[in-house]
């Protein structure tokens, strides 16, 4: 049995794809159908967006338990639903990215950035909408609709090393439905929507030691004839 | 990750079967970082086809059959199209090397300094444990066609480029080190 442990290496990759994802659905917002101060003007307010499984936050906001209970509606609820392999977006594992400094315009030019490529996933995300009343509700999945043109395009990272800087929210499918809570007699007015969005984990850049695994020595002739050919191999690794 | 030799692949002879994802492909003789990029961006390539044609002759009603010449048909491989265009714009460059209107690796460009359009393709096969099994390169390259999906309004799905490459000959450098145990009938 081997005692050997393996690196640690977290980042907080997958935490942050969903907060990107959670960013990009917390600019929508509601406005107030009642012009309470007689200016001509609606009050229009940002429909917050929470992390977690919709029967969760429904049962949380009915119960009222909390000290200061977030009654407020609409409100949007996040959750990754699934975590699944990508495989028309694989790269060779056997591959090593370089990247000079020089290319990235950095003043050390003489040094390089080795990084492997990291396993492609799709991260699917369920979103639901908890709205006060069906055109609220209506409202809110409009301008959501509006947005997904065909797909939203958010900014990850804007490190120059790093390959995976964007990516994409596909809106694949939206349910409406309509739920009676245990012990409530008034119905929840809600809509899901399913999302999928490609990720890629990374692994940390420099991963690479720079050895020289395998020397390929090959002399050509004017004519195109192998002179010399030498495959000259690391026997340390 | 080293080389298995033909006597430790002959000892470790495995029940594991290879994988078709368990190759590594290299470009010789362009760039540094074109041949990292393309190395990088490929999804599938091809293994390399060997047709040797047969003449027949017929001599008092017997049939002999003669081997003739190996010809290797072109290989087919296909890139993950990327979203800047770097891959399109890399092969393209080297469409224009083969029209003579772009200088070659070496900077040549005309006649006089022997310009190499050509370049070399390596594939590598790895097994389970990532040691290089088995090796194939195409030797004097170049790109015989290039195509792309379609652009369709309907269609959402990621892009990739196919590329046709042409090549002399073919060199496996696994029989070099074999070349002994050839000789003696070993395989």
């Amino acid at each position: 049995m081997s005692n050997a442990l393996y690196p640690y290496r977290y980042d907080a990759q997958i935490e942050k794809y969903i907060q990107q994802f959670m960013r990009a659905l917390s600019g929508f917002q509601v406005q107030d159908g009642v012009d309470r101060d007689n200016d001509g003007s609606f009050h229009t307010e940002r429909v917050p967006v929470v992390y977690g499984n919709m029967s969760r936050i429904v049962a949380s906001i009915l119960n009222k338990r909390e000290t200061f209970p977030n009654t407020k509606l609409p409100m949007i609820a996040a959750n990754m639903t699934g975590f699944e392999q990508r495989p028309e977006g694989k790269k060779s594992h056997f591959h090593v990215d370089s990247l000079s400094n020089a290319q990235l315009n950095l003043p050390d030019g003489t040094s390089s950035v080795h990084r492997i490529i990291g396993p492609p996933y799709n991260l699917t995300m369920e979103v639901n909408i908890y709205a006060s009343s069906t055109s609220e509700l209506f409202a809110i999945v409009e301008q959501i609709l509006l947005v997904f043109n065909p797909r939203l395009t958010i900014r990850l990272s804007t490190d120059g090393y790093d390959p995976n800087y964007i990516t994409e929210i596909i809106l694949n499918s939206i349910q409406p439905e309509i739920q009676y809570p245990m012990g409530t007699e008034s119905r929840t007015v809600m809509m899901g929507m399913d999302f999928t969005v490609p990720v890629r984990l990374s692994y940390p850049k420099g991963l690479s030691d720079g050895i020289i695994n395998e020397i390929h020595s090959r002399i050509l002739n004017d004519d195109g004839s192998v002179v010399y050919e030498e495959n000259i191999n690391d026997e340390t690794t | 990750m080293s080389n298995m030799t033909f006597a430790e692949k002959m000892i470790n002879l495995s029940n594991t079967e290879r994988r078709s994802d368990s190759f590594y492909v290299k470009f010789y003789k362009l760039p540094e970082n074109v041949s990292n990029i393309l190395g990088r961006q490929l999804k599938m390539v091809g293994r390399p086809e060997i047709n040797f044609e047969a003449e027949v002759q017929r001599y008092r009603g017997n049939t002999y059959k003669e081997k003739m010449n190996a010809t290797f048909e072109p290989i087919s491989a296909s890139f993950s199209d990327d979203e800047n265009g770097v891959t399109s714009t890399l092969l393209y460059a080297q469409v224009m090397r083969q029209l003579n209107k772009y200088p070659d690796v070496f900077g040549n460009m005309d006649a006089v300094n022997q310009r190499d359009y050509k370049f070399d393709i390596e594939i590598d096969y790895y097994n389970a444990s990532g040691e290089k099994t088995d090796t194939v390169v195409l030797v004097n390259c170049f790109i015989s066609s290039i195509s792309h999906g379609d652009n369709m309004y309907s269609d959402d799905t990621e892009k990739e480029i196919t590329v046709t490459f042409e090549f002399d000959n073919l060199d496996m450098p696994m029989f070099d080190e074999v070349e002994g145990a050839l000789k003696k009938g070993a395989y």
